[in-house]
């Protein structure tokens, strides 16, 4: 560094470390005090002027922002970066200055055309900050200014196409941009050699895979997918050519691109040449790469929609023939089935040839797990009859010995998945008690009766085995059929049920400790008992981390803050996050703030790299994440759990749970077993704690949110920013609320909302007047009178509302909760705490908010406390029932023996018998109950 | 009814069936975008048409840092197998052949010596997989992963580097027999 340089940098520092002060005044001084010495350049002007726009006070504030508008448009234009940086960061913060930050560089980039640095942090600043149409222009820039720098050119391509896909774009640049990409990346291609010993392409062709991908990328959004296909078949490029090599990647665009141009006889006359019978041991070993569903789709859909009866003929003829020679090919076999199934749609073909595919099919897969759900759906176009017949016949395929069977009696395994689709789950209605036992009960008897691996051998290494399945099986079935006859409703699941199905699958995971399909479920059906220590215990074991916080937290973390936010007890050797629901919350929460940097570093990586389609992969990834509904669920919640519970601050969450922008959703439940028939809801949908939540539940949960921020803001005494209008109740809480929130969550946002108009008159907004503050405050006191009745004990053991959601025990003697009853209460908890907190600052003496009627307020004070307080006896009464004397021996009995409502068959008794080893249920038991107690005495320690 | 394809960013959304197992390690997301970024073909997964991803391959070419080259354990350029995972309940149906192939034959169209990979030496259903694909057990690497699983050591699990030659390789010249018994340190392959 230069004495130049030193003085000039400590100089700097002194006004950075006013900025960094807050002390704004002394750096615009310190700035003067240069500027009067003579030192008037640009960089300080453009410094000066961020400042100024950096003031709280308007005046400075649009000083500020003339100044640096000032700045921006002054002839000759700034070109040293460090000018630039500031009057780029003020345009930045000042939002809606596009236009002007792109000009800014543009003018600066004409200005020095030869000035690399300065062009490429034009474009690094744009292509980071996600303003594709900046970067285009310095792409451009850069290629026209450095044009043996080949990269730029296809920055050019890739950058000119994200504007043209990019949602935002108007109709004409997505236009313009569209053609300008596929012109320069067509240009791209025709440079391209044909002769493929000529070593030296010119610099702006196409010279490796990646290009060629951003071309079929840029062609599919144009919709010329013919033009890929003729690409793909060209000498330069296509697929035998020096770029391409054959590369199976390629060979799966011709695929998709023949079926996206539509051109059917290609397709088939392609497919065929792929598929071809081997002559010689290298055209087999090939054919092991082509056998790939990706071809026989392409097949099928040609053959569909060539739509002749001799092509159809045709193909089956070849299908038939390809199976000659590779009898074991499943996706030969599935194109055969799927031909077939649509000629029996069409009326082409007869009910019997399906039939008879399927028992092939069956033959020649039924020692393979994929059988049955590959089965599924062709299965589904049978008539009753011919779909039991065909149950009747894989029943009748199982083995005798399944401890013998080489293929761990997969055969039985998907015979009963079978049954308990097309048998039990499609005649739900008339399904009896004594067919569902006899279906478990087999379902058990199998399970023993299968070979396991040595427990003791290697426990980290023990592999989730076939015969798990039919654990899950028999759990399942008990959960999904037994409401028909203990509650005369299928579609409700007893409580009680889901004890014993707990149990099965407890003993499920001692034996197979690593099946995640049976530990989710016992994750769901711990919540939905309302054991939440259980469930958080069972989630551990499946080590959820990073992108799962996204994919696989949502089957834990819905509506749990409402269900247990507290800690559960430590569990030996787990972290926190595995027992302390708020730690797991911080812990997703993290995950999504390093994503947002992890993936704008890694996307600018990829342009030096070339990886252009994955680059635009990972702006949509980063998209995705950055809106997820688990994001913002996750946030609203942990504060939640934090208002409840206490713990740390949750200020840190403040920007995304105000987020309002549209959300995206990524939750699939694919890792729950499911064999229901396909056009019924799945398996776990019916195991959900209430309907998904989704953007009616972040709306209305949101304004809960906003209700405790004030009201925290109020009590510090600090500024309150008030919302100008308090949405409407109509507005947040539609029609279809009920399909995304439990009628405890309506009800709340309800309340709360009423709270919020109230606290914003207190505060002094206009926008709420006096007259509907009234009418908020009957509201809240009515359902402080409701509340009380629901809750009241009334010397009994239980109050109402905790009677329609607890489970009954020893018949029916004693009731433990279940998540429903922790939902309710801790959301009326919460509006009492709101409650609590207003009726604190409205009588406090030396309020400046607007005032209420101090008897109203005294008298909420009161009902408040009164309904917290019964609360906290509900909570108690639970307690003590649960820990009478008998519960655990009838808890034992429930397992074992059946609900109460009509005794088991011998046969199921005599199965669990066997499958239970008692000192084991004995402590599942003894945990269960000490879970509820462990929730209880959560909900007993939140204070008002 | 299942197709590979390559592996695309968005994917990584869609991986429960597999790394839901625990013997699948879940990484952070700059791993899994670095080898989308650096090695993008060969990155590969198998789609199930009803299930969605069941399996995937993650390599990547590389060799040694020229620093080593004196060195007589000196790995030249090769490809090599980082993941490679199957969900459990679509094991034994040739998926993972089918990735290694793909994974193989990417690495020789880069002029790769060979493919390698690195397996604990007690996880025998693994090191057989991998003999049956024609991979070989080129050295012992002594304590190469600070844990053991099965409680035999207290000093960490020794792994195998196993290796398959890519047709570079015409006079085998990276491959070895009983390499089982040929040890290294930890120090000598990094």
């Amino acid at each position: 560094m230069s004495t130049n340089d030193a003085v000039f940098y400590r100089r700097n520092k002194q006004i950075q470390d006013a900025i960094d002060g807050q002390n704004l005044k002394q750096a615009l001084q310190l700035i003067d005090k240069r500027m009067k010495k003579g030192e008037d350049t640009k960089f300080l002007k453009a410094w000066k002027a961020h400042i100024l726009y950096r003031h709280v006070d308007e005046t400075h504030r649009q000083r500020g922002i003339a100044e640096t508008l000032d700045l921006c448009k002054a002839e000759p234009p700034a070109t040293d970066l460090d000018t630039l940086d500031i009057l780029y960061q003020t345009l930045k913060r000042m939002g809606d200055q596009a236009e002007t930050m792109r000009t800014l560089w543009e003018r600066a980039s004409k200005a020095k055309p030869q000035d690399l640095d300065l062009q490429m942090r034009w474009f690094t600043y744009a292509f980071e900050g996600d303003d594709w149409k900046s970067a285009q222009k310095a792409a451009m820039t850069l290629q026209n200014n450095f044009p043996k720098t080949r990269k730029y050119y296809l920055w050019a391509i890739f950058l000119s196409h994200l504007v043209a896909t990019d949602q935002a774009s108007s109709e004409t640049d997505r236009k313009l941009f569209g053609t300008l990409a596929y012109r320069m990346v067509s240009k791209a291609a025709d440079s391209v050699p044909s002769d493929p010993k000529e070593l030296l392409s010119p610099p702006r062709a196409i010279q490796g895979p990646e290009e060629l991908l951003l071309l079929v990328k840029i062609f599919e959004s144009q919709g010329r997918h013919d033009e890929i296909v003729k690409i793909l078949d060209s000498e330069n490029l296509g697929l035998s050519s020096r770029v391409i090599q054959n590369d199976w990647s390629f060979i799966g665009v011709k695929l998709s691109s023949l079926e996206k141009a539509e051109m059917w006889t290609q397709g088939l006359s392609y497919a065929k040449e792929l598929l071809a019978i081997p002559s010689n041991e290298a055209e087999k070993k090939a054919l092991q790469e082509r056998d790939d569903w990706a071809v026989w789709k392409l097949l099928v859909i040609s053959t569909r929609n060539i739509n002749t009866q001799e092509a159809t003929t045709e193909t089956l003829k070849f299908i038939d023939n390809f199976l000659d020679v590779v009898p074991k090919s499943r996706n030969a076999q599935l194109a055969r089935l799927d031909l077939i199934h649509s000629g029996v749609v069409a009326g082409t073909l007869k009910t019997e040839d399906l039939v008879s595919t399927c028992q092939e099919y069956f033959d020649s897969n039924k020692n393979k797990l994929y059988c049955f759900s590959d089965l599924q759906l062709y299965l589904a176009a049978l008539d009753k009859e011919a779909v039991s017949k065909f149950v009747e016949y894989a029943s009748k395929c199982q083995e005798e010995n399944v401890k013998n069977d080489p293929f761990k009696g997969v055969t039985t395994i998907n015979a009963l998945k079978l049954e308990y689709c097309f048998i039990l789950s499609s005649d739900e209605t008339n399904v009896s008690k004594s067919q569902v036992e006899d279906f478990i009960s087999r379902c058990l008897q199998v399970y023993r009766e299968a070979d396991r691996p040595e427990r003791s051998s290697a426990p980290s290494t023990i592999e989730s085995q076939p015969s798990d399945d039919l654990c899950l099986l028999a759990a399942m079935s008990l959960i999904r059929f037994s409401g028909t006859w203990i509650s005369g409703n299928q579609d409700q699941i007893p409580d009680t049920i889901l004890i014993r199905a707990a149990a099965i699958l407890e003993r499920l995971v001692f034996d197979s400790p690593h099946n995640y399909q049976a530990l989710l479920l016992l994750v769901r059906i711990y919540l939905r008992l309302g054991a939440g220590s259980l469930a958080l215990k069972a989630f551990s074991k499946l080590s959820v981390k990073q992108m799962q916080f996204e994919t696989v937290a949502h089957n834990l973390f819905t509506r749990l803050a409402t269900i247990h936010p507290h800690s559960a007890p430590p569990i030996e050797g787990a972290e926190y996050k595995d027992f302390d629901p708020q730690s797991a919350f911080v812990q997703a929460l993290n995950f999504y703030r390093t994503a947002e940097v992890t993936t704008v570093r890694h996307r600018s990586n990829g342009l030096d790299l070339g990886s252009y389609v994955n680059i635009e992969g990972t702006i949509e990834l980063q998209r995705r994440l950055k809106y997820s509904v688990c994001r913002r669920m996750w946030a609203l919640d942990v504060r939640r759990m934090q208002r409840l519970a206490g713990g740390d601050p949750m200020g840190r969450y403040d920007e995304v749970a105000r987020d309002s922008s549209p959300l995206t959703d990524q939750r699939v439940f694919d890792a729950f077993m499911n064999c229901e028939p396909t056009n019924q809801p799945t398996f776990e949908e019916r195991m959900r704690l209430g309907p998904l939540p989704r953007e009616q539940w972040v709306t209305s949960t949101r304004v809960t949110d906003q209700l405790f921020s004030t009201l925290k803001g109020m009590a510090l005494q600090k500024p309150v920013s008030v919302e100008p209008n308090p949405p409407s109740f109509e507005d947040i809480v539609g029609s279809e609320a009920s399909t995304e929130m439990t009628s405890s969550e309506i009800e709340s946002v309800k309340i709360n909302l009423s709270l919020l108009k109230v606290v914003s008159f207190l505060n002094g907004s206009k926008s709420v007047a006096s007259e509907e503050v009234d009418s908020c405050l009957t509201q809240v006191e009515e359902w402080l009178s409701s509340k009380t009745k629901d809750l009241d004990l009334n010397g009994q053991k239980i109050s109402l509302l905790v009677s329609k959601t607890a489970v009954s025990l020893q018949r029916h003697e004693s009731s433990a909760p279940t998540w429903r009853s922790f939902h309710d209460l801790y959301l009326i908890v919460e509006s009492l705490k709101a409650l609590s907190l207003i009726t604190s600052i409205a009588s406090k003496k030396a309020s400046k908010a607007a005032k209420l009627p101090k008897d109203r307020i005294q008298r909420l004070a009161e009902s408040t406390r009164h309904v917290y307080e019964s609360i906290r006896a509900n909570a108690r009464a639970l307690k003590s029932a649960i820990s009478e004397p008998g519960v655990l021996g009838s808890l034992i009995d429930l397992v074992v023996g059946g609900s109460g409502s009509g005794e088991d068959g011998t046969q199921l008794r005599a199965e669990l018998d066997r499958t239970f080893d008692t000192a084991a249920l004995e402590m599942f038991c003894g945990e269960l109950m000490e879970s509820w107690e462990e929730g209880l005495d959560g909900l007993l320690r939140v204070s008002l | 009814m299942s197709s590979i394809r390559r592996m695309s960013p968005t994917d990584l959304l869609s991986l429960n069936l597999t790394n839901l197992d625990p013997l699948t390690e879940n990484y952070d997301l700059g791993f899994y975008l670095n080898y989308l970024m650096r090695w993008p073909s060969l990155f590969s997964s198998v789609q199930d048409r009803r299930e969605g991803i069941v399996g995937y391959i993650m390599g990547k070419t590389e060799e040694q840092h020229p620093s080593m080259r004196h060195s007589e354990h000196y790995t030249p350029w090769h490809g090599h197998i980082t993941v490679l995972t199957v969900a459990p309940a679509w094991r034994r149906l040739g998926h993972a052949r089918r990735l290694t192939e793909r994974l193989e034959r990417g690495s020789d169209i880069n002029d790769a010596w060979f493919v390698d990979l690195y397996v604990r030496a007690g996880n025998k259903i693994a090191v057989d997989m991998y003999k049956g694909m024609g991979y070989s057990v080129f050295r012992r690497v002594v304590n190469y992963y600070s844990d053991d699983p099965t409680g035999m050591s207290d000093s960490g699990e020794d792994a195998f580097d196993m290796r398959k030659p890519c047709s570079r390789d015409k006079n085998l010249q990276h491959v070895r027999e009983n390499g089982e018994d040929f040890l290294v340190s930890p120090e000598d392959v990094s």
